[in-house]
């Protein structure tokens, strides 16, 4: 072996030592670098301009022409509609129809029933199709108006009066421009409606939703806005609302033309949701307001839940994007005409496309309406928590892995071979195998059977409002009764895994290891089995959905990190607490979220619009604490 | 007939409580899926689990064209071997529960021959050398040959595979036998199977030769020699794919399904994307190029088999088990179907497991991929958010994973070898000059 070779060999153990000494302290390093990281999002500094990445969109290039008359028209439309909110839907629906046939459109209707989280859903949606002038229709932009706005009581006086007006001016205009047909919306019974019409519009049924066909059709959806601009009065502010379902997000262009459009034609002030944080043109704001406004989209996005009927659109490849009016702030009031305007230089826009915009982000963050922070960005703190994870298994590897001086002291005990010293060995190494067993049989039984447990237990949240009819019966709260099953199945799950673990440590005990070292403890195997796991998970899922992969690490790397059976009960125990405070029914409670109300819409969107929030809590993240229980009351040897 | 023919002969398996449980679970767990799930729909859509070569949808529509008295190939869409028409026509006549469970015998019989070969693999590794960590009181630690099995049949792999009605199955199953007959020294049986596999997807073509080391290993015994022995085997081979190629002209009448099947594997015209490495290149490639690159694809997939029967000449087996990883990282058309034969070979070695360095990666590597596969596949085709460099970068992600696999076995035989060989040389590491 030449002296290079040698010289290698010792730099490359060198190294390896280094590093288990080190990693062990890196993962901590890493957390608080994590972290630290996300506090950084929110500054001015780390976030870019957005720009238009589409040069076909051209926003805010063309003249609008959306005038008084057409806010003449829509005053009476709000006017009429205001006087119609209190009857029936039948009759709210005729009027529609009619005036968009009186514009000139055709029109449909559909109704739509459903049995959700115990309620009974249903309502008529209304549309009509403007045939495009220059193409054959095999294309369509969507503009789309909720009966009731956001919070679910108002109604959308002034969102659908502006929509008729708009439409009708499309229509009337003697300008020959649009090269997409354009569907009119009004949807009723909130995003059950528009969830109904797109899969009828798609044929594409996904849920249990009951609905009629519909007997008008356009092409191929490309974009869509929805108006949401409640009561009938004037506004102060534009709102964005952009994040669907599952954090979904549409793509960037998207947003950037309305914003471009609303500062460059009317320089209306705008916000990211109803926070109350307004934007002038080019004004990236402060850190506090950006940090409010990364928060809230990173709760929507975590949820899962559509802030908008927008949402609904992204599961049919469709971008779309909602404008909310907000009623109160500073500085000049805007209306119809502004609302006009927007919506119709917007469309003019859109209507530029020649294919799918895809050229901009799809995955990105807000901290304010003219700056994003792109996936390349804001992935590697998440990446970083996943990370400390897996350093911390490599480092609990090093526990159940030889350590370099057991090999060689059994070696020379047991096989009496001893480093001659004729071999031309710079040092004795460690051995190329190992001697120690790795009994992995029981650890990922455990991990497996907690898992199934989770899925049982997702059944049993599933069919809450069927079972609360049972708990009626004893006279207690539906939400008590599902906390007490689940609860039982997780306890039942944990305490026979213990038991399990414990009888084994038992019986290995007793049995005598001939010529081998005794196998590691299952506790070591089964938590780095688990922190894989959890990393796997947390990495995966930051692809898909960044926030909720970024909450569940901040909840989980820490204490994941540091428990492990101890020797004094108290700390088991305390770390037991921990571990329900972290659990999904420890963090409702804490939280102090009306259990019922939150159970209702996270059931009712997983069985709607496939809301994949609850099975994940259920199926993945439960199971895992529930593993974790079984770790801190592993016997420790 | 020789002595140790006679006793290879003998061996087999007893069937006990471990074995009873793991075949009546498997078979029912493959059984309920099929019956009472629409999960065959979905699998036998998916590209990571069913390739153009091996999809049953194509193999459907190829029988109905056969059925009509239309040419099967001309549709374009039908790539697979003659011989499986006729097979599926005859099953179409009979009831239809009869398909599934041809797929679901077929593997439970993969799964009995495995434990098969590992049975025959330590009765002639029995006089070999071990180090002493493998004894327990005296006698070597082997691993239960129903565990071997099981191990196949409980990879989510292999039941994915199993359960999209992929038609990769019947390779394997007779790359399985080939090499179940072949380590019994059956010349005959043991050449007709690798010709049937050679048939089915031509890769197995490489298998031929750790076949033909098995056939040979004991030919002194006899008093053979072993170019005649050599001779006779490679005639029986090219005999029977002859035989087959025949026979399967005589079935459809015409030699297109040359061009359909073994041409598409070769040139590569349909580029549905796969978990392989060709598909994502060959969009790419400029069409002058084209034909160079397919040369030089092909010929990588083939250069590994030369050195590596001759390194592993006394472990033909070893030579399967790499060769099977081998094709089912670099063929053109590869599935996870073909990596769940491969790694079913693995646990029969397994007294390297505790000198291989990167399970934990492996590991690591396969359940990432296997979740971000699919998501990836989302974000491109259906959320439209993605595009397909994310799909493309985890298939290599995949690929890495098996040549970390293979590289990380082929080590740990290696250095335990040495360590056998060389007991004083333990405590050293080996470095490359």
């Amino acid at each position: 072996m030449s002296l290079t070779a040698i010289a290698r060999l010792k730099k490359r153990r060198l190294l390896v030592r280094s590093l288990k000494k080190w990693i062990p302290k890196l993962r901590y390093l890493l957390f608080l670098v994590g972290v630290g990281w996300l506090f950084i999002f929110p500054s001015e500094k780390y976030s870019k301009n957005t720009y238009i990445s589409e040069n076909a969109l051209l926003p805010g290039q063309v003249n609008t022409y959306y005038s008084w008359s057409q806010v003449f028209d829509a005053t009476a439309y709000r006017d009429r509609i205001e006087s119609l909110s209190n009857l029936s839907n039948i009759e709210k629906v005729n009027y529609i129809e009619g005036e968009l046939r009186k514009a000139g459109l055709k029109t449909a209707t559909q109704n739509f029933s459903v049995i959700s989280s115990g309620k009974v859903i249903s309502g008529i949606n209304t549309f009509g199709v403007l045939n495009s002038p220059r193409t054959d229709g095999t294309e369509a932009l969507v503009l789309s108006a909720p009966w009731k706005s956001k919070d679910g009581v108002t109604t959308n006086v002034n969102g659908i009066a502006a929509a008729l007006s708009i439409v009708k001016f499309f229509k009337s205009t003697d300008y020959t421009y649009w090269s997409k047909d354009i569907i009119i919306l009004i949807t009723d019974g909130g995003e059950a409606g528009v969830q109904a019409w797109l899969e009828s519009y798609h044929d594409h049924k996904q849920s249990g939703i009951e609905a009629s066909p519909l007997l008008l059709r356009s092409g191929a959806i490309q974009a869509a806005i929805n108006l949401d601009f409640p009561g009938t009065s004037s506004y102060k502010a534009l709102g964005i609302f952009f994040e669907g379902l599952n954090g979904q997000l549409p793509n960037l262009d998207l947003i950037n033309t309305v914003i471009r459009v609303c500062h460059v034609s009317n320089s209306i002030p705008i916000m990211i949701h109803d926070s109350g944080h307004y934007y002038t043109h080019y004004d990236s704001g402060d850190y506090r307001s950006s940090f409010y406004n990364l928060i809230k989209s990173m709760k929507y996005q975590a949820l899962g839940h559509p802030t908008g009927s927008h949402g609904l659109f992204f599961r049919y490849k469709i971008d779309a994007i909602t404008l909310y009016g907000q009623v109160d702030g500073p500085g000049n009031s805007y209306d119809f005409l502004e609302i006009g305007s927007i919506v119709e230089s917007t469309f003019r826009s859109l209507n530029n496309l020649l294919e799918h915009l895809h050229q901009s982000f799809f995955f990105y963050l807000l901290p304010s309406p003219e700056r994003y922070i792109s996936i390349g960005s804001y992935l590697p703190p998440a990446i970083l928590l996943a990370v400390g994870l897996i350093f911390h298994i490599s480092f609990a590897l090093e526990l159940w892995g030889t350590t370099s001086d057991d090999a060689i002291e059994l070696i020379s005990s047991n096989d009496n071979v001893q480093p001659s010293s004729s071999v031309n060995a710079p040092e004795s190494a460690p051995l190329a195998y190992l001697r120690r067993p790795r009994e992995i049989l029981m650890p990922v039984a455990a991990l497996v059977i907690s898992h199934f447990a989770g899925i049982i237990i997702f059944f049993v949240v599933k069919n809450h409002f069927e079972l609360s009819q049972i708990s009626n019966i004893f006279g207690v709260a539906g939400y008590l009764f599902t906390l007490a099953i689940t609860t039982n199945i997780s306890t039942i799950a944990t305490a026979g895994l213990i038991s399990a673990f414990q009888s084994r440590s038992h019986k290995i005990k007793k049995s005598d290891h001939h010529n081998q070292l005794s196998p590691s403890p299952d506790w070591i195997i089964l938590k780095s089995v688990t922190l894989a796991f959890t990393a796997m998970i947390i990495s995966c899922l930051s692809l898909l959905n960044f926030s909720l992969a970024v909450f569940i690490s901040i909840i989980v790397v820490i204490p994941f990190s540091l428990f492990q059976p101890s020797a004094h009960q108290i700390i088991r125990y305390l770390e037991l607490i921990v571990l329900v405070l972290i659990s999904p029914p420890g963090i409702l409670i804490i939280s102090k979220t009306n259990i019922e109300e939150f159970l209702r819409w996270t059931i009712m969107e997983y069985e709607l619009f496939g809301n994949y929030f609850l099975p994940f809590i259920c199926c993945l993240y439960w199971p895992i604490i529930l593993v974790y229980v079984v770790i801190i009351f592993s016997p420790i040897k | 007939m020789s002595k140790v023919r006679q006793e290879l002969k003998t061996i087999e398996v007893l069937p006990n409580l471990t074995g009873v449980i793991i075949f009546g679970v498997a078979f029912a767990i493959r059984f309920i899926l099929f019956q009472f799930s629409n999960i065959t729909e979905i699998l036998g859509n998916r590209v990571e689990i069913v390739t153009p070569v091996t999809s049953f949808t194509r193999l459907t529509e190829g029988l109905y064209l056969f059925d009509n008295g239309v040419p099967p190939y001309d549709g374009g869409a039908f790539h697979q071997a003659p011989l499986f028409l006729a097979c599926f026509q005859l099953l179409s006549y009979l009831p239809n529960i009869l398909i599934p469970l041809t797929y679901i015998i077929a593997d439970l019989l993969i799964a009995y021959l495995l434990a098969n070969i590992t049975r025959i693999k330590q009765h002639l590794y029995k006089d070999f050398p071990r180090i002493d960590v493998e004894l327990y009181e005296g006698k070597p630690k082997e691993i239960d040959p129903w565990i071997v099995s099981g191990l196949y049949l409980f990879n989510p792999l292999t039941v994915a595979s199993c359960l999209s009605r992929s038609t990769l199955l019947f390779t394997n199953l007779s790359v399985v036998l080939g090499t179940y007959y072949s380590l019994r020294n059956n010349k005959s049986y043991g050449m007709f199977w690798i010709a049937m596999a050679t048939y089915l997807s031509f890769y197995p073509l490489m298998l031929v030769i750790p076949s033909i080391l098995m056939l040979t290993n004991n030919t002194n015994l006899k008093g053979k020699k072993i170019e005649n022995e050599v001779y006779s085997c490679a005639g029986l081979y090219i005999g029977w794919l002859t035989g087959l190629f025949i026979l399967s002209y005589l079935l459809v009448d015409s030699w297109d399904f040359m061009q359909s099947t073994y041409g598409v594997i070769l040139l590569l015209p349909d580029l549905t994307p796969n978990i392989g490495l060709f598909w994502y290149f060959f969009i790419e490639m400029f069409d002058q190029f084209r034909s160079f690159f397919l040369v030089v694809f092909q010929l990588h997939a083939f250069i590994f088999v030369v050195p590596i029967s001759i390194k592993f000449r006394n472990h033909p087996l070893f030579v399967v088990f790499l060769l099977s990883g081998i094709m089912a990282v670099f063929k053109s058309y590869p599935s996870i179907g073909d990596a769940s034969l491969y790694l079913a070979f693995l646990p029969i070695y397994s007294e390297i497991v505790k000198y291989m360095r990167y399970n934990y990666l492996t590991t690591n590597i396969f359940c990432y991929c296997s979740i971000l596969s699919p998501i990836f596949y989302h974000l491109w085709i259906y959320a439209g958010s993605g595009n397909a460099n994310f799909f493309y970068a985890i298939t290599l992600v995949y690929t890495v994973g098996n040549i970390i696999l293979l590289v990380d076995s082929t080590f740990s035989m290696l250095r335990r070898e040495f360590d056998i060989w060389n007991p004083e040389l333990r405590h050293c590491e080996i470095t490359q000059k």
